[in-house]
């Protein structure tokens, strides 16, 4: 409740704010020094952050291990996908909208049929969910020219205020939705409602015998969650330029699982972490050998025996031990 | 005004009667003792009485409303709170963070999704307030799953507190602790506020001896053995016979 960073003092303070604004310089010089490969990997990267981070209000604040995120990655990206294509729009706000409009109506329906189960039952049913969802997407060919995929989603003309033609500027552009997700996720996770959450993964009957209707809660965070997860897929597409039936996949559900994972549950920043050092060993592995999906299930292996609590959890352990040291001194 | 009144209240398990037909009432801020041997069925009854449990047949009414059907936190908002006999905190949060969502629970702001908990000075207040009375605010910031059992057991009765309910069901509050815990303990109830309904649950019958209560019911196998003062109880052969067993009619209970 009181502000953890705030709890160590000044000086404790401005580390961390000496850190993060180091952190954004980096983001913003990177493109001017990277390679073009370089740019199109970190942009994916702030779009698995979203998506994972968004994952993570369910999993690591609300407690509910969905293993069905990529429905909303994938409704959201054909949205897109098929009002470019199919629709002629061009605008690129009036689609984003159209595909966060749908994320929500489908976590309004699957939160419905889903939010009555919990742990292992609430996995399989959003993973059943989101294999429906793939399947439609794989069999409604007049739509969706199922396994062909769609191409030609162009980032076209000028979207408000600059240009995403280049990858440069769709980088700031993604960039910037990064960070206003996670202000948003933070302020959600820290509110009174990001609490009761919280306090729904430590023991429902507690919650509701405290007096609240934690259906509810479940419910709204099932729905934010895929909003959030759209605005990933919806990013996506526009990056790709192409949407196949993956984006809904099981193993995009997994991708993101992972990362959260890697990254650390229990810490808001964990899955952005956990979305850097994922998709990073990605890309420098799968320039060696095609299956590097091999190595992630190496490191989920890892993860899953070893390191309970992610890399997030040894940050907290590390940010305990300075802070001990320093008020001891 | 009756906080609680319950009608022919029976529920079963499969083949097995845990609750058998039972009537009670609670006037307001009367304070009732259920005592019984272990499977006699009083946490089920607490269950029941919370909505954890669906009855089989028979009515409860919570101050003058019938709410055997109704959802959990309507009851609670109706002025309901229970302790749980095995521990059911938050435990992987701070023990003010335990505290300030009891407080919110019944408040405007328990849909806030933007402004952070803490900035709710109020809330943080009045868990000051609540937690300085009864001796917890120097833990304040630690995990409640580092709290002692003691100390556990305590925030377990101040967070059933913090919606400030007018019908407060404890199961088993001491269950548990040392002698010298189970003494701070008594402590809070009997310095409760008057006008809280209370009832306790507890097999020993020291606690519910010690704490002056209007009445004592004894459950057995999912039915009232007995109701009366804790002298007619103390008396009661039947009482006598499932704490003692048939051979022992001469010594009295636990005293």
């Amino acid at each position: 409740m009181e502000n953890v960073i705030l709890e160590g003092g000044r000086g404790r303070f401005i580390g961390y704010l000496l850190a993060l604004t180091m952190l954004i310089i980096f983001l913003l010089v990177f493109p001017q020094i990277a390679s073009s490969y370089g740019i199109v990997l970190v942009t994916e990267v702030f779009i698995y952050a979203i998506f994972a981070l968004s994952l993570n209000l369910l999993l690591g604040y609300a407690g509910l291990p969905s293993l069905g995120h990529s429905a909303f990655f994938g409704v959201s990206g054909y949205t897109i996908a098929i009002l470019v294509t199919k629709g002629g729009m061009t605008n690129f706000w009036l689609c984003l909208l159209a595909a966060l409009l749908v994320a929500a109506m489908l976590g309004f329906v699957f939160g419905f049929l889903a939010i009555r189960t919990f742990g292992i039952f609430f996995l399989m049913l959003t993973f059943a969910l989101a294999q429906f969802v793939w399947a439609v997407i794989w069999s409604w060919r007049s739509l969706t020219q199922g396994d062909d995929g769609l191409p030609g989603i162009i980032r076209s003309g000028l979207v408000f205020p600059i240009s995403i033609q280049s990858d440069i500027n769709f980088y700031y552009f993604v960039l910037f939705f990064l960070a206003l997700s996670m202000f948003l996720l933070y302020r959600i996770c820290h509110s009174p409602f990001g609490y009761v959450l919280q306090g729904i993964r430590e023991s429902e009957t507690r919650m509701q015998v405290l007096g609240y209707h934690t259906w509810k809660y479940k419910y709204v965070s099932f729905i934010l969650a895929g909003v959030f997860g759209g605005l990933a897929g919806s990013l996506k597409a526009y990056q790709d330029g192409f949407v196949s039936p993956l984006y809904a996949n099981v193993f995009t559900s997994g991708m993101a699982l992972l990362m959260c994972l890697t990254g650390g549950t229990r810490v808001f920043i964990g899955p952005a972490i956990g979305a850097v050092v994922i998709w990073l060993i990605r890309g420098i592995v799968s320039s060696y050998t095609e299956n590097w999906s091999l190595v992630l299930g190496v490191i989920f292996i890892f993860v899953v025996m070893f390191a309970r609590h992610g890399i997030g959890g040894y940050l907290i352990q590390l940010d305990r031990m300075i802070n001990r040291a320093r008020t001891k001194s | 005004m009756h906080a609680l009144k319950v009608e022919g209240l029976c529920k079963s398990f499969g083949g097995l009667q845990a609750i058998l037909n039972i009537s009670l009432n609670l006037r307001t801020g009367e304070r009732l003792g259920i005592i019984g041997p272990n499977g006699a069925g009083k946490t089920t009854l607490f269950n029941l009485f919370t909505g954890l449990l669906r009855p089989d047949a028979g009515r409860i009414y919570m101050f003058d409303k019938d709410v055997t059907y109704t959802p959990i936190y309507r009851r609670i908002q109706a002025g309901l709170g229970r302790t749980f006999q095995v521990m059911n905190l938050l435990s992987n949060l701070t023990v003010i963070d335990n505290v300030v969502l009891g407080i919110q629970a019944l408040g405007p702001s328990r849909f806030g999704m933007f402004r952070p908990l803490g900035a709710y000075g109020e809330l943080v207040d009045e868990a000051k307030k609540l937690m300085v009375q009864w001796g917890l605010w120097e833990s304040r910031n630690m995990l409640v799953r580092d709290l002692s059992y003691g100390q556990q057991r305590c925030l377990e009765l101040i967070v059933s507190l913090a919606s400030k309910p007018r019908l407060l069901l404890l199961d088993e509050p001491t269950c548990g602790m040392a002698p010298t815990e189970i003494a701070s303990i008594t402590n809070i109830i009997k310095n409760l506020d008057k006008d809280i309904a209370i009832i306790l649950i507890a097999h020993d019958m020291d606690l519910v001896f010690g704490l002056d209560l209007d009445r004592i019911t004894v459950l057995h196998y999912g039915q009232v053995v007995a109701t009366g003062s804790q002298q007619e109880i103390k008396i009661n052969p039947k009482v006598r016979e499932i704490y003692l067993g048939t051979e022992d009619v001469n010594s009295a209970p636990t005293d």
